[in-house]
């Protein structure tokens, strides 16, 4: 593992082996977060299916669901909104190149998401990602 | 036309007449004077109205020509001032502005005739004459009895005291007055005359009705002779000379002279009865004769009074020509010198009619029509054809140019010699810009509808461009570390090279190189880096074509055609629009591969396929499907967009292609996108159309003539249709 990436992990530091949901339509994109992410302290999963992603959540556990926002099968918010109905300790990022179409979630919906614009930073979304396992491990205790 | 004026010269009319022109202007007067120097009347030209009204107390006249521009009296008030002092004057307004509503007014309250500046000199010529006999020969409606004369004391004494019987007498037929040297002639009290029928005073009651009628008759009579009964009984012969007053066509009184004619009656009487034996047998011998030149005679009187009807119209006709102010209207000789030139050619031209007459109409044109001898070419083919009509540019006195419409029409005599051209121009300018104002709006508006779509799309656009751009980066950003990685193992691996070079043991940096190469997963990332070089390939390509799909389309079209590819076309417009159809349609694609290229305006058409999958893809509420086909039927090559959206309903399908025709929520549409289409299709003689199942679908159909529009054009007539 590269310095770089062993100093951001010893300030964020996970203490549980996670595995990472990756849902996007573009499978270009897919590849891009794979590789992004692939060398992460955390097993990555991806899938251009939203619904095959709900499939596997039923099976393993999840512990952040990534999502994009505009695809064909079903739209983002609406997607990490039936990863909140199978599991409820999932965390949930949207990741859309459109944010001002967010206006259109309803509040409610809205509110429980955490946003990322594309096109990514690849440092960033790294951090964010540790952020949120890190906040998931803090809530199970 | 110059037969017909010297013609009129013959006919004199029967005294002099005074016609009085007052204008302010010296040269108009010069002017005048010079082209009436040969008329038969006396002129008397004033420089004022006042001028002219001092003139006419003094002196009357026949006819007064008033200008209608002058400083201190409008012509058309010097003419209301004669008519209220001296009505029997004709009045004629001479005016540069005969479309004004002063003249035009004047023409209904007491002015007789208008005359146009700038006059035509015949027609002036004419117009004079033609007033002055006609009054000469108008017949005045007989009034009521008029009212005896006033006294007028500067000549009262004169006339009563005068040596030779005067008296006047009503239209009645009653004496109204009669002086001293009358009474004494017939031996009456001045009592006992007036009032007395002229009936009663002539021996026979006839020839008082003659000379009554003839007075009546506007008559100026003279040597009339009559046998007058004196009071005492004897009869006395008599020699009258009478003419009548005339006050706004009511006859005021007859002004009589009355001369004793006994001792020459006596005389006569002896000679008069061996000419009469003379007369008789020579009347008999010529009484067929005579029948005959009777007839001759009244012939010659029609013929003279439909020439000068028909002078009085052609003299009209000239004076409505010369008035024309909206076109140029002009007169050639066959070999092409303008002959005539009325105010509309001056307004239009630039030139005056003295600047211009006999002069070469080539001077119009510019100096490529002349080079090119398109003058001559016209003439030549008004010559051929009677009459031709042409657009095109014409130059003006000052140079400037002007789009015109131009009639030209060879004029032939009865035996069909060429005599002239007639031309009339008309400065089509205004409504050339306003034409053009019109396709640059209509043009304008397809641009902007085209950009207002385009800006709707943008934001998908943006999408489209976004995620390449985002794994572009990020694949970049993994390439860098993945060369830091290799340049680790690099590193290791030269230093086990140099240590194995120099004789040392390379065993420990291998280790070091078999642990980094384990540690950076080597292998993966060498495979890996081909794939990461492959997806930032086909993100940038990506880009580049919607770009350059969208560079196509922003494009304005130079209004050329270009042979084209709808398949190619669709394309584009698909990429456009493809982040508004990707997630909510499947689109099919089922395009003929050798379809030909049509000629056509590219975007124009592109714009046409963009609207139509935005109107696919926003009649898709959740998930449909859009099928896109392209073939050749027929002669034309025909594009079908169909989506299985929710279909338009019957009473909206006429309205379609309306503009500002939408049901689309506001801001969703402009209802532009199908009125457009049309458009375009329409210009490139194709045509649009549409079927629509509502719940089930619709389907645009349109279709570009394989030759292009204009062997389309050809081919819509019927008799030149292929088989």
């Amino acid at each position: 593992m590269i310095a770089a990436q062993k100093s951001e992990a010893s300030v964020l530091n996970l203490y549980h082996w996670h595995t990472v949901l990756v849902v996007d339509d573009d499978r270009e994109v897919l590849a891009a977060l794979r590789r992004v992410l692939d060398r992460e302290p955390y097993d990555v999963v991806t899938t251009d299916r939203p619904g095959l992603a709900l499939d596997w959540m039923s099976r393993k556990n999840i512990s952040l669901a990534i999502s994009d926002q505009l695809m064909p099968e079903m739209d983002g918010d609406r997607f990490l909104e039936e990863v909140w109905k199978h599991s409820p300790t999932t965390g949930r990022l949207l990741l859309t190149g459109h944010p001002e179409r967010l206006n259109a979630i309803p509040a409610s919906r809205r509110n429980l998401l955490k946003v990322m614009l594309k096109p990514w930073e690849d440092g960033d979304l790294r951090k964010t990602i540790r952020t949120l396992l890190r906040e998931r491990e803090g809530s199970q205790g | 036309m110059g037969t017909k004026a010297l013609k009129t010269t013959e006919r004199r009319p029967l005294r002099s007449h005074k016609v009085l022109i007052a204008d302010d202007q010296p040269e108009i007067l010069t002017s005048l004077r010079r082209v009436l120097r040969e008329e038969p009347y006396d002129l008397i030209t004033c420089d004022s109205a006042s001028k002219a009204l001092e003139w006419l107390a003094e002196n009357p006249v026949d006819m007064v020509i008033a200008d209608e521009r002058m400083p201190e009296m409008r012509g058309s008030d010097l003419l209301q001032k004669v008519r209220d002092a001296w009505p029997q004057t004709i009045r004629v307004i001479l005016t540069g502005y005969p479309g004004s509503s002063t003249v035009a007014q004047g023409l209904t309250h007491g002015i007789d005739w208008l005359i146009s500046k700038p006059w035509n000199d015949d027609a002036l010529r004419l117009t004079i004459r033609q007033m002055l006999d006609d009054r000469d020969f108008k017949r005045p409606a007989s009034g009521p009895p008029a009212e005896p004369v006033k006294s007028e004391p500067e000549s009262a004494d004169f006339c009563e005291q005068a040596a030779v019987p005067l008296s006047s007498i009503g239209a009645d037929g009653r004496v109204l007055w009669a002086n001293r040297a009358e009474l004494d002639f017939l031996g009456y009290s001045k009592h006992e005359y007036v009032g007395k029928s002229i009936i009663d005073i002539h021996a026979d009651p006839r020839t008082a009705q003659e000379l009554l009628r003839r007075l009546a008759d506007g008559e100026t009579v003279r040597q009339f002779e009559a046998r007058l009964r004196r009071r005492d009984g004897t009869f006395v012969d008599a020699l009258i000379d009478a003419n009548v007053r005339w006050e706004d066509r009511k006859f005021v009184r007859a002004r009589c002279i009355t001369r004793d004619n006994t001792s020459q009656k006596s005389t006569e009487a002896r000679l008069r009865r061996d000419r009469d034996e003379l007369e008789t047998s020579i009347r008999e011998r010529t009484r067929d004769l005579q029948g005959a030149n009777d007839e001759l005679h009244r012939e010659s009187t029609e013929r003279q009074r439909a020439e000068d009807t028909q002078r009085l119209s052609e003299m009209r006709f000239r004076l409505l020509v010369e008035g024309v102010k909206d076109y140029a209207i002009y007169m050639l000789s066959p070999d092409g010198i303008i002959v005539s030139w009325n105010i509309g050619s001056e307004r239009i031209k630039g030139y005056t009619a003295e600047e211009i007459l006999g002069r070469p109409q080539s001077m119009f044109y510019t100096d490529e029509d002349r080079n090119a001898n398109k003058p001559e070419r016209l003439l030549e083919s008004a010559k051929a054809h009677g009459r031709i009509e042409e657009e095109g540019w014409s130059v003006r006195k000052d140079g400037s140019r002007f789009w015109s419409h131009v009639v030209i029409t060879a004029l032939r005599d009865p035996s069909g010699r060429l005599i002239g051209f007639a031309k009339i121009t008309q400065d089509l300018t205004e409504r050339r810009r306003a034409d053009e104002d019109k396709a640059r709006l209509s043009a304008q508006m397809l641009q902007g509808q085209k950009l207002q779509a385009i800006g709707q799309l943008s934001a998908g656009i943006a999408h489209e461009i976004n995620n390449p751009v985002g794994y572009i980066l990020s694949n970049l950003n993994t390439m860098g570390e993945y060369c830091q990685d290799l340049r680790r193992l690099l590193k290791v691996a030269t230093a086990a090279a140099s240590a194995r070079e120099k004789g040392g043991d390379p065993t420990e940096a291998l280790k070091e190189y078999q642990r980094i190469a384990e540690d950076i997963h080597a292998d993966h990332l060498i495979a890996d880096l081909v794939d990461v070089v492959g997806d930032c390939k086909l993100g940038g390509e990506k880009i580049r074509d919607i770009v350059r799909s969208l560079r196509e389309f922003s494009h304005v079209d130079e209004g050329e055609l270009r042979p084209t590819d709808l398949n190619k076309c669709l394309e584009d417009a698909l990429r456009i629009c493809w982040n508004e159809l990707k997630y909510k349609a499947e689109v099919r694609k089922d395009y003929q591969a050798d379809l030909p290229q049509v000629p056509a305006y590219p975007q124009r058409l592109g714009q046409v396929f963009m609207n139509l999958l935005v109107n696919a893809g926003q009649a898709i509420e959740k998930r449909g499907q859009v099928f896109l086909s392209t073939r050749v039927e027929g002669e034309y090559a025909v594009v079908r967009v169909r989506d299985t959206g929710q279909g338009i309903p019957p009473e909206h399908l006429s309205k379609l292609f309306e503009p500002f025709f939408t049901t689309k929520e506001v801001g969703t549409g402009t209802g532009l996108g199908l009125h457009v289409a049309y458009k375009i299709v329409n210009a490139h003689r194709g045509k649009i159309e549409i079927s629509s199942v509502v719940g089930q679908g619709t389907e645009f159909t349109v279709r570009i003539p394989l030759g292009g529009p204009r062997v389309a054009a050809a081919t819509e007539h019927p008799a030149e249709r292929r088989p």
